[in-house]
């Protein structure tokens, strides 16, 4: 529940350019529908918010509530109020679900939930979800099926009560019945005031979240931004408008690595001139 | 050292839960003489500091019909030493037998050092066999999940090592099975 700021983030997986200067600011309470070809770097953002290891920050800044995310440690990012919901979230072997959820809940408490506590708080978190209780035995994502992972990262939103909740594709994997649940819980998380970002391809989900903003990214730019309108229209035609009345190509620029960034640089004022 | 001759028709397993501290090496010779005999060894070992372990596990199959399995699971952290070694084989005259081996190193610090490479040899035609070595560091992308859900690096470290090296108390009885438990927290 604070203001979220990107600025001219370039970020990348080794030396391989992916973001290329992202701009975007998301205001309290406001739900943004994050659209955008396959493989455009969308959830690359995203990753990058949180701290992915995977990726490398080259040049920009996100602050969240005034706060420099990208000099916070992980954990840090997700007690100021992040979350990320992942496209896929990793099977952690050996770790019961119970005894992460209530690593993760004590974490960002003082007093540290008795066991009771935390089976009450689970056990309804649970149900509202729509996974029987018993998963909470389980390992961590392991031997879940794609459905199970997508509402176990619902479970831990619900759990966790991020100001910010970033979903990266949570709708994909799920049955309609199992959509309309998930989409309930995330506007009980609005109704409490938290903001989103929301990752989809399809404007089913976004028609039972309602966001109130959309922005489009292509070759790791934000290209276009807009009203909600805007799902609606790429469900119906697609991406192939935006060359016509934006000038945005949609090619994929191939990056070469970084030591041949002016390459890089070039191909993307190209892609974009004239927007 | 641990040397069992296993007669027909009979089993044995053997389950070591080691958190003990300092340099040792740990072997055990099993030969399957008997005609659909068995011999299974689990291993759940840490190693710390200075520490360094070797296990080194010969599993001998040599009538038909065995069946054999050799479990070892390691996580290294300080500047130690753990070495998952030995062989499987299945000699000719074994068919029908099914064995297993596997060994996973984890390297959950810069100067410690590992080396599985535990070898399966088989010279039956007729055999079910399967082996599997993985030395590798703690996965990034699962401490990177369980710090974004804000626990701290340590704990989550803590939470995965533990959740790697516990499984191996669910094959001793109640009460020591605390005690595992409680070794491998203590450890981590
Ligand atoms: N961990 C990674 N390693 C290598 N390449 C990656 C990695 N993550 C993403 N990429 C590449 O970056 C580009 C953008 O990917 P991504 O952000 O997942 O796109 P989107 O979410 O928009 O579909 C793709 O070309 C993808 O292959
Ligand atoms: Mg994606």
């Amino acid at each position: 529940m604070a203001r979220l700021e990107i600025k001219g983030l370039s970020a990348g997986v080794r030396g391989k350019r992916i973001l290329r200067g992202v701009d975007l600011v998301l205001e309290e309470g406001d739900s943004l529908a994050l659209l955008g070809p396959n493989g455009h770097g969308k959830s690359t953002l995203l990753g990058c918010i949180m701290g992915n290891p995977a990726f490398e920050i080259y040049e920009g800044s996100v602050t969240y509530g005034g706060k420099d995310v990208l000099s916070l440690p992980v954990d840090e990012r997700s007690r100021l109020g992040i979350f990320l919901g992942m496209q896929n979230p990793v099977e952690v072997p050996g770790v019961p679900s119970s005894d992460f959820l209530k690593a993760a809940m004590n974490a960002r408490r003082e007093k540290k939930l008795s066991l009771f506590q935390f089976i009450r708080k689970a056990e309804a978190a649970y149900k509202e979800v729509g996974i029987p209780f018993e998963m909470a035995q389980r390992n961590l994502n392991e031997g879940f099926s794609g459905g199970e992972r997508k509402k176990n990262e619902i479970l831990q939103m619900r759990l966790l009560e991020p100001g910010l909740a970033m979903l990266d594709e949570i709708d994909s994997g799920l049955d309609v019945d199992a959509i309309e649940k998930v989409a309930e819980t995330i506007l009980k998380e609005k109704d409490r005031g938290t903001s989103f970002l929301v990752i989809s391809h399809y404007a089913r989900l976004f028609r039972l979240i309602r966001p109130n903003r959309s922005a489009i990214m292509v070759n790791g730019r934000i290209v276009l931004e807009g009203g909600p309108d805007l799902i609606d229209r790429i469900d119906k035609e697609g991406y192939e408008w935006l060359r016509k009345e934006h000038g945005v190509s949609l090619e994929k620029i191939v990056d070469a690595p970084m030591n041949e960034v002016s390459i890089g640089v070039c191909a993307t004022k190209e892609a974009l001139d004239g927007k | 050292m641990v040397t069992v001759r296993i007669a027909s028709g009979a089993s044995l397993e053997i389950c070591v839960a080691d958190f003990a501290r300092g340099r040792g090496s740990f072997v055990v010779d099993a030969v399957c003489e008997g005609e659909g005999s068995g011999f299974t060894f689990r291993l759940s070992s840490l190693a710390l500091e200075e520490d360094e372990k070797t296990f080194d596990v010969h599993l001998d199959h040599r009538l038909a019909h065995q069946n054999g399995k050799v479990d070892m699971n390691g996580i290294a952290g300080g500047a130690s030493k753990l070495h998952f070694l030995g062989e499987t084989v299945v000699r000719r005259g074994a068919g029908g037998t099914r064995t297993r081996q596997d060994g996973r190193i984890i390297v959950i610090d810069r100067e410690s050092s590992c080396r599985c490479s535990p070898a399966l040899r088989i010279f039956d035609n007729d055999v079910e066999a399967g082996h599997g070595a993985v030395e590798g560091r703690l996965s990034d992308q699962e401490l990177f999940y369980l710090q974004s859900r804000g626990i701290p690096e340590k704990e989550a470290r803590r939470l995965i090592a533990m959740g790697y090296l516990s499984p191996i108390a669910t094959y001793f009885p109640e009460g020591i099975r605390e005690k595992i438990l409680s070794a491998v927290e203590e450890g981590i």
